[in-house]
């Protein structure tokens, strides 16, 4: 019996201490880390679906508020001081967890590219969505209609075996647009 | 005089994963590059270290029935805090480096020297364990990623050091390089000590 007490005692003591450390060491990088995926994972994600800008997106990002504490972190993509493109991050869930979008869209509701941020979709599956060949289709839709799988009548073909994840990305997507054309006086006025 | 016994012993008798095979999986995995070879090592020698110490530390308080139970989260906690550390501090490596990271917690090496070793001695000479071992199995990983990024893309730590002529040999960072390549270095190991023996 003193045995089984002494056990419970260490085991429960011990994963106390790694609980509680690893607690405060996560909040203590939570804000260095959130830097460094700005750096290594958005900024490239930002420049590769904008183009042709003569600002810098990434100082000029701002949280865009849509009323219901709803926001959203934008990037304003701006040519002689006049805003004609954005880009922001929208995300929906694929097969294996959160897939997390980059959209870039001009003021016409225009798409101008995606990136796959970050996915843990099935390598060589799901995972193909991050390929050119898949996320190129996005480029120039604007029509709901159209930024949808071609067996809904949309203009996205789905990677063969991998429906949820391209329904995923195709969701996200229009989600996004639809976003933005809701708020595009919101968004003018906050860049 | 047994604490330096105790640290080259990890260098060249029981170098990990040469002498005693284990901890496979990131050693074949990640050796792509001599810099992923050399992170992955420096993160798995830290994670050794400390759980090393801290076991040697507990040895006497851990019953020896759920000994395992506690080891492991030991080694756990550790690994969780250097991912967060790594997210925090070298991102690009982290990227590289990606699943492995997380999966030193399962690395045979670490649990077998707390087990084999650290619950048995005193904590210096666990440290010293911990560190030999450590920094062979970093030596190990630099080098096998060092000669398949070198005959794989003519590059070594990211700089190209093969003339323009060379022609790539791509076989070499894909994993069935990564199996013949630590087949090749495992036979020049015992041949070696079978010389020395001799």
């Amino acid at each position: 019996m003193r045995d089984i007490i002494k056990m419970f005692i260490v085991l429960t003591v011990i994963c106390c201490v790694s609980g509680v450390s690893l607690s405060i060491l996560k909040d203590k990088t939570k804000d260095k880390i959130a830097d460094q995926e700005i750096k290594f994972v958005k900024e490239p994600a930002v420049l590769s679906v904008l183009a042709g800008f003569d600002n810098d997106p990434m100082i000029e990002r701002k949280e865009v508020e849509f009323g219901n504490d709803v926001s959203k972190l934008m990037f304003p993509a701006k040519k002689d001081g006049e805003l004609f493109a954005l880009a922001m991050e929208v995300s929906d869930v694929g097969y294996g967890g959160d897939v997390n979008i980059m959209l870039g869209i001009d003021m016409e509701g225009q798409i101008r590219g995606i990136s796959i941020t970050k996915h843990k979709e099935t390598p060589g599956l799901g995972a193909r969505i991050s390929e050119a060949n898949f996320t190129k289709q996005f480029k120039s839709l604007s029509v709901s209609g159209d930024i949808a799988l071609t067996s809904k009548g949309g203009k996205i073909e789905a990677i063969s075996g991998a429906t949820i994840s391209s329904k995923a990305v195709v969701k996200a997507v229009s989600d996004g647009v639809a976003i933005f054309k809701d708020n595009i006086e919101n968004i003018k006025n906050v860049f | 005089m047994r604490i330096v016994q105790e640290f080259t012993k990890g260098l060249w008798n029981e170098l990990p994963p040469f002498r005693l095979v284990l901890g496979l999986c990131p050693v074949l995995a990640v050796t792509t590059a001599a810099k992923n070879g050399l992170g992955m090592g420096l993160a798995t020698t830290f994670v050794l270290i400390c759980s090393n110490t801290l076991v040697s530390m507990m040895r006497n308080i851990i019953p020896s029935k759920v000994r395992i139970a506690a080891f492991i989260v030991i080694i756990a906690t550790f690994v969780v805090a250097v991912e967060l550390l790594m997210q925090a501090y070298v991102y690009s490596l982290y990227q590289q480096l990606g699943i492995f990271i997380p999966l030193i917690v399962v690395n045979c090496i670490i649990l077998g020297r707390a087990e084999a070793f650290a619950s048995k001695n005193s904590v210096m000479l666990s440290i010293a364990d911990g560190l030999g071992m450590g920094l062979g199995f970093t030596a190990s990983l630099t080098l096998l990623g060092g000669i398949r990024e070198l005959i794989g893309t003519g590059q070594l730590f990211g700089f190209s050091v093969m003339s323009a002529h060379y022609e790539p040999f791509a076989f070499m960072v894909k994993a069935p390089g990564a199996f013949i390549c630590l087949g090749i270095l495992l036979a020049v190991m015992n041949y070696i000590s079978m010389q020395s023996k001799a």
